[in-house]
């Protein structure tokens, strides 16, 4: 009851100068504001960023021999690898996990020789979430997807027969004719230049790899990519690989977990600016405030208000104009980032940009988080508060009598 | 027996004599960079060539074996032709002054390679393709210097560093020869950054055709000590005419 008295005292005297009190909270909104959308867009371009990395290449956990991601030798595969797949795919937090066969090439079209990549893979797996997401051609028994950038180069078209030379696991030269299948344009710069997309098991086939069933690549994805090192570690335990180098996604690029880590830097500078501004707006305010009525705060001492309550009623005011400004500031936020931008902030046309050989997505869709707008509230009023403790505690000292003439 | 002045002049002169020649005997001459120089540039080439070799890759879990027919006229013709294994029959290498031509029996094509792929592998071996078609010419390229003599291998050690402008994969190539010059025993390549990047042994010195040659060449990379590559030369004509229609792509189609 008591506390509620302050409250209202507060907002009625927060009341009494509507201009200087709407610019505080245009202020401190504003600020709030600020913080909510540079979190907002900071956690959709963070989100943007793991999914490019994990998405359609690297996926949540890699499994490889050892000295595969060095040095991409032939030699360096795992055997058995469809037995690996059906026991990482009975772990409870996987959600897919496919063999890749990896290993340069040369493509001829023509007379002419391209260097290439050929990317074995499970088709029906990466369909649903992987190199294949969003691509409805399939490179069939007999056929091959080319990257984009490649079939370009080599102006080979759909239906064009091409040679794929390599060199088998055996030491015998690799080669043979596929059918163009299809053109791949994924957010993998890599597969863009040189990518040569076909079936695993002709992949197998065609290196020599399918009597020991054997693959370069294991990818898994999990629920959650945060939970990476966690599948990791399980992975790690299954006896089928025990020997072979297996690495979560935060392990295998770790330039690009510090471009994520440098958002949640730059949101911390933000939020020190949302401070500075709510300090700037609530002292001025709270300053002109207690001066101004320093007569009528002395008559409130002179008939028995303590200082203590006098202090109370003040930092009441501040924290009062702190909340409601945070509260303007958080629905403003909450309007932008789950409605103005709910279908995304377009990026324009991001098909020439990538980072660290991946593409990104043209659009980037903000979010928050219940800890984004407490941090924010918590240092609003934090500072709110902490401003006004100083004219609060100085007017209190004051004799009443003083307090009176001043 | 009292000596007779006369006597002792000619002892004392066929004494001199003798330690003369004998010094002159034992005292190792340096060979001539020139010579030595043109000798390694011409070691295996000459107007025409026709050959056998085989072409052992010895990696930890198997060793593989290629033989080949060889052909090549000058410096920028040649021709290898895979004659066994039966799985790799009729595959082909043509090169034609800078450029390299691959043909495959099996799906009947022929492919140039690109430039990109000059560093790779060639037939999988530590050979490169670039090795087929820019071999270093110790006499054009590189400023040569007798070091002084090698304990191991037995030899002089000369020293070839890269002239300036001279585009290429190798800063240094370190080569121990023999006495006259005129065999190579070793050769070592330190890439642009000084680093040994692989190591070239000669052995089993044979006459193919009035020249003495080593058959053997062993290549090491220093990168991957478990493996190495090793090209024999079990026969090497240098007399027969090669017809330069022998390097001709449609000549390598109808070899199938």
């Amino acid at each position: 009851m008591f506390a509620f008295t302050q409250l209202r005292l507060a907002f009625r005297n927060l009341g009494r100068n509507r201009l200087r009190t709407c610019l505080a909270l245009a202020a401190i909104g504003m600020a709030q504001f600020a913080l909510l959308a540079s979190a907002g867009f900071g956690n959709g371009y963070a989100r943007a960023t793991v999914d490019a990395i994990t998405g359609p290449m690297m996926g949540h956990v890699q499994v490889h021999a050892v000295g595969f991601r060095k040095e991409h030798g032939m030699e360096q595969r795992i055997v058995g690898a469809g037995r690996a797949v059906a026991a990482i795919r009975r772990l409870p937090g996987t959600q897919s996990a496919s063999a890749r066969v990896l290993t340069p090439a040369m493509l001829g079209v023509g007379d002419q020789g391209y260097a290439a990549l050929v990317v074995g893979l499970d088709v029906r797996v990466e369909r649903a979430a992987g190199l294949l997401a969003d691509v409805e051609v399939s490179p069939g028994d007999d056929g091959v997807l080319l990257g984009a950038a490649l079939a370009k180069l080599t102006r080979a078209k759909v239906g064009d027969r091409v040679a794929i030379v390599g060199q088998a696991l055996d030491g015998s030269i690799a080669n043979d004719l596929f059918v163009v299948r299809g053109v791949l344009n994924t957010s993998v710069d890599r597969i863009n230049q040189s990518g040569l997309v076909m079936k695993l098991d002709r992949a197998q086939a065609l290196f020599g790899m399918d009597a020991e069933d054997a693959a370069h690549e294991i990818i898994v994805r999990g629920q959650d990519p945060n939970q990476a090192r966690e599948l990791g570690d399980a992975v790690r335990a299954i006896p089928d690989l025990r020997g072979t180098d297996v690495t979560a996604w935060q392990q295998a690029a770790p330039e690009l977990v510090s471009m994520i880590e440098m958002t949640k830097g730059f949101s911390f500078v933000v939020l020190v600016l949302v401070m500075l501004a709510a300090a700037a707006g609530v002292a001025n305010t709270m300053l002109m405030t207690t001066y101004e009525r320093s007569h009528e705060l002395g008559v409130l001492m002179a008939i028995g208000t303590t200082p203590g309550r006098l202090v109370r009623l003040i930092l009441a005011e501040a924290g009062a104009l702190g909340m409601a400004g945070v509260f303007a500031g958080t629905l403003a936020g909450l309007v932008a980032v789950y409605g103005i931008f709910r279908d995304g902030v377009r990026l324009g046309d991001t098909s020439a940009l990538s980072f660290g050989g991946l593409k990104y997505q043209s659009a980037i869709y903000p979010s928050l988080t219940v800890t984004d707008v407490t941090i924010g509230v918590a240092a609003v009023v934090l500072t709110s508060v902490s401003c006004a403790l100083w004219p609060a505690l100085s007017i209190s000292r004051l004799e009443p009598s003083e307090a009176m003439r001043s | 027996m009292r000596w007779s002045y006369q006597r002792a002049v000619v002892y004392f002169l066929l004494s001199f004599a003798f330690i003369f020649v004998t010094r002159r005997a034992f005292a190792q001459e340096a060979p001539d960079i020139g010579k030595t120089s043109f000798k390694l540039d011409d070691l295996y080439r000459s107007n025409h060539s026709r050959g056998t070799m085989r072409l052992r890759i010895v990696k930890p879990e198997r060793t593989t074996e290629l033989v080949m027919e060889v052909w090549t006229r000058n410096q920028n013709r040649a021709l290898v032709v895979v004659s066994k294994p039966a799985r790799d029959k009729g595959a082909a290498t043509l090169r034609i002054d800078e450029n390299l031509w691959q043909y495959l029996p099996r799906i009947s094509r022929t492919m140039r390679l690109p430039p990109s792929m000059m560093l790779s592998a060639w037939m999988g071996s530590d050979f490169t393709n670039d090795d087929l078609v820019h071999a270093n010419s110790f006499q054009n390229d590189f400023n040569g210097r007798v070091v002084g003599r090698s304990q191991s291998p037995p030899g002089w050690l000369l020293r070839y560093e890269a002239k300036q402008g001279k585009p290429g994969l190798w800063a240094r190539i370190d080569v121990v020869v023999n006495d006259d010059g005129t065999l190579p025993f070793q050769s070592k390549y330190y890439d642009r950054q000084n680093q040994l990047a692989r190591t070239m042994t000669f052995s089993d010195v044979r006459e193919f055709d009035g020249r003495k040659l080593p058959a053997k060449l062993s290549l090491q990379s220093t990168a991957h000590p478990e493996r190495h590559t090793e090209l024999i030369y079990d026969r090497l004509s240098f007399k027969d005419p090669v017809p330069d229609r022998v390097f001709s792509i449609s000549e390598l189609e109808a070899r199938r």
